[in-house]
């Protein structure tokens, strides 16, 4: 991997590590912030203490993320699911929402 | 990526522990200090005396407050513990009519250090003492203060990721578990290093590296909040319930006996030690006395606020019982604040997390390790190669010497000088600086033999210093069993004496002769 | 004196865990263990460990305990890791050492904490 088994021209090898980052640190944020979100509508305890869950998983939720970006087949798949998983969170937030509304 | 889970794996904690390294072990570095803030501070302020009982700093507290600010607003207190030598005091003024309210935070002549025995006024030399080093673990400097949290925080989010990937690159983490070859060739014994800092103090480092994260969890995933809550506001009454604030009667009465009501406070906790307490309205018959249970009396960090009648000294009020979620929150930031720990398990946290840096300073000089090999040259290094190892020579060695450096600058700044705690944080950043410029102008091996000894010399002398300035020496400290400093300056000369060590190995380092073209990751025969 | 013997514990439970891995035996205690001494010596060093913790315990109480506990471990096994790269030979003599210091530190403690009481 690092620098010897390199058959891709360089320019390509780049732009892959350069999606990989952008989605590890851009959607991982993105995906650990709508999990804190979405565990704290809709885990069934007191508010506060679903907030407190939700926020203390994210940061797990974060480097699983920034794992599963670089180890993926290809860099797009990472893009797909990530963006399919964010949008299903923000629905069920959206939903969470329109049944109760914030304190 | 192209190639086994394994070795994509192995590409991102490589990449990852490199690009974030520097920062990680200067954050360790300073962290790991800050385990001995008390003491750090308490060295800083040769002013300052020696600790005492919280009740009579208290009773000082509250004479010299009475005699200073009597129709304050609100007094607030910090009590001593066993390890500091001051009570800080701090108050708001009451508001004349028709004036904004003051803001009373951050203005010098609202504030005042107390000797913990006397209750005297003490005015120690301008100095950020063990605080700056706590701070700028998580916060940096010279950057706005939510901007350095960020970038503490995105290292640390590395550092979990690293940590992780590490954990399933390295395959063999059992088998390898009590191996260290030091007298193997040079790549084979600095990973058996870096495995062996890094797996045996593994809870440390995970537990370290995601209750830090939890400590800025506000500012770093406010999201979970902002799903919950309209307002922020709302979110931390519900956390931090606090008493509201009334308004002066008009109605003199005197303050009840601050002791006998802290005496309540801890019999309330079941023996535990009053921090901080608030009076608001002191004189007054509508005055409130607010004590705030010391954040290392249990693993939560926060130990809950009493109220009380601050003329009748009654009880009022107890901050509810958490929640399980809540309560792990606390703990979390519990541990990694460490403020529980006695004087045992308080070296048990600095060890493991020298442990930590010593992971992270192998990491980084693995890479180099392991790259310098394969260079098609090994005498002309492509630039990206020399930067790294410059860097890891100036950092290694930089950071430990900068820190030496401030308390250097701590003993001889003149102390009417202005500017001067900001100075003694410049002479860090020189210092390293200065260290990673050497790093830059000489070959490899030298580079580290001088910078490994000066950083030594910086450390090592300290007590030293300490002894041609002040009237603080290791004698004088025996002599009045002050263990705490002398295990200060005898810390100084034993870490000194380590730096001096790895500058001894440095210059006995023979580059191994070139290793066999085998995949190198394999493992060597055991 | 009893966080002195949780230390002990540790460094010698970690110690027989050692012996019991074929590949630190010869440089340990210069010969191959057999398939029984190996699962004694496996069953020693989890006995040391756990009481290690109950020591911990008995000193700080559960909470504090398991943290020191968790930090004692880590900081005997770096000292065994250690001393094993320079010293085999040493390193297993001290666990035996360790483990006969041990209960007596604990002896000891319970004997003053008797008197005290």
């Amino acid at each position: 991997m690092s620098g010897r088994a390199v058959r891709a021209p360089a320019w390509r090898r780049g732009a892959d590590v350069a999606a990989r980052t952008v989605a590890a640190i851009g959607l991982g944020y993105l995906l650990a912030a709508l999990a804190a979100a979405a565990l704290a509508r809709w885990l069934p305890v007191p508010r506060l203490e679903a907030t407190m869950t939700g926020s203390l998983i994210s940061f797990a939720v974060f480097a699983a993320v920034a794992m599963w970006a670089f180890a993926a087949r290809e860099a797009w798949r990472v893009w797909a699911y990530g963006c399919l998983v964010a949008s299903g969170l923000a629905v069920l937030i959206w939903l969470s929402l329109l049944m109760e509304p914030r304190l | 990526m192209k190639g086994s889970f394994r070795q994509s794996m192995a590409w991102l904690h490589t990449w990852s522990g490199l690009v974030f390294g520097w920062v990680l072990f200067a954050m360790f570095m300073t962290g790991t200090a800050s385990y001995f803030r008390p003491e750090i501070t308490r060295w800083m302020e040769p002013e300052t005396g020696r600790p005492a009982s919280y009740a009579q700093a208290a009773q000082g507290a509250v004479a010299y407050l009475t005699k200073t600010a009597p129709d304050a607003k609100s007094w607030s207190i910090t009590l001593p513990d066993e390890r500091q030598a001051t009570a800080r005091l701090f108050w708001r003024p009451a508001p004349t009519p028709g004036e904004e309210a003051p803001r009373g935070r951050g203005r010098s002549e609202n504030r005042a250090i107390l000797d913990a025995a006397t209750g005297q006024p003490v005015s120690p030399r301008d100095t950020r003492g063990g605080e700056f080093f706590y701070r700028v673990h998580f916060q940096m400097h010279y950057l706005p203060v939510l901007q350095g949290r960020w970038v503490a925080g995105l290292c640390a989010m590395f550092m979990l990721v690293a940590i992780a990937s590490g954990v399933v690159t390295h395959k063999r983490i059992f088998k390898d578990f009590f191996t260290f070859r030091p007298r193997k060739a040079a790549q084979r014994s600095w990973l058996d290093a870096h495995n062996l800092t890094a797996v045996l103090a593994l809870p440390f480092h995970l537990m370290i590296t995601y209750t830090g994260l939890v400590t800025l969890m506000g500012l770093y995933m406010p999201w979970g909040v902002a799903a919950n809550y309209k307002a922020p506001e709302t979110y931390f009454e519900a956390m931090f319930p606090r008493a509201e604030e009334v308004e002066r009667s008009g109605v003199a009465a005197p303050l009840a006996d601050l002791p006998k009501v802290l005496a309540t406070a801890s019999a309330h906790w079941g023996g535990g030690r009053p921090w901080i307490v608030n009076v608001s309205n002191p004189g007054d018959a509508s005055a409130v006395i607010e004590v705030t249970r010391h954040s290392g009396d249990q693993l939560a960090y926060s130990g809950g606020t009493l109220t009380f009648n601050g003329v009748t000294g009654q009880l009022m009020t107890a901050s509810p019982q958490p929640g399980p979620a809540v309560l792990t929150n606390r703990v979390m930031y519990g541990l990694h604040m460490g403020r529980f720990a006695d004087p045992i398990l308080r070296w048990v946290y600095f060890l493991c997390s020298l442990a930590g840096c010593a992971m992270v300073a192998t990491g980084l000089v693995l890479w180099t390790v392991k790259r310098r090999s394969q260079l098609p040259d090994p005498e002309r290094p492509h630039f990206g190669f020399r930067l790294v190892e410059r860097l890891n020579i100036g950092t290694i060695a930089g950071v430990p010497a900068g820190m030496a450096a401030m308390l250097w600058a701590n003993r001889l700044l003149p102390v009417g000088m202005a500017g001067r705690a900001e100075w003694e944080v410049h002479a860090f950043f020189i210092a390293w600086g200065a260290m990673i410029a050497w790093a830059c102008a000489r070959p490899t091996r030298r580079a580290w033999v001088e910078t490994l000894s000066a950083s030594a010399f910086l450390v090592a002398a300290l007590p030293l210093v300490s002894a041609a300035t002040t009237s603080r020496n290791l004698v004088s400290h025996l002599m009045t069993s002050d263990w705490a400093m002398v295990a200060f300056d005898l810390t100084l000369l034993a870490l000194g004496g380590a730096l001096a060590f790895c500058a001894l190995k440095a210059g006995a380092y023979r580059t191994a002769p070139k290793p066999r073209r085998r995949n190198r990751t394999e493992e060597a025969p055991a | 004196m009893i966080l002195t013997a949780a230390f002990l514990l540790a460094y010698a439970g970690f110690a027989a865990l050692c012996v019991s891995m074929t590949k630190h035996q010869v440089e340990t205690v210069g010969r191959r263990l057999d398939v029984r001494e190996q699962s004694l010596a496996k069953a020693g060093g989890a006995a040391g460990l756990a009481a290690a913790f109950a020591c911990a315990v008995v000193a700080e109480g559960w909470r504090f305990g398991s943290v020191l506990w968790s930090g004692v471990i880590m900081l005997a096994a770096l000292a065994l890791a250690l001393l094993l790269a320079y010293r085999p030979r040493t390193a297993a003599r001290a666990a035996a050492v360790s483990a006969y210091f041990a209960p007596l530190l604990i002896a000891a403690w319970a004997l003053v904490t008797f008197i005290r009481a």
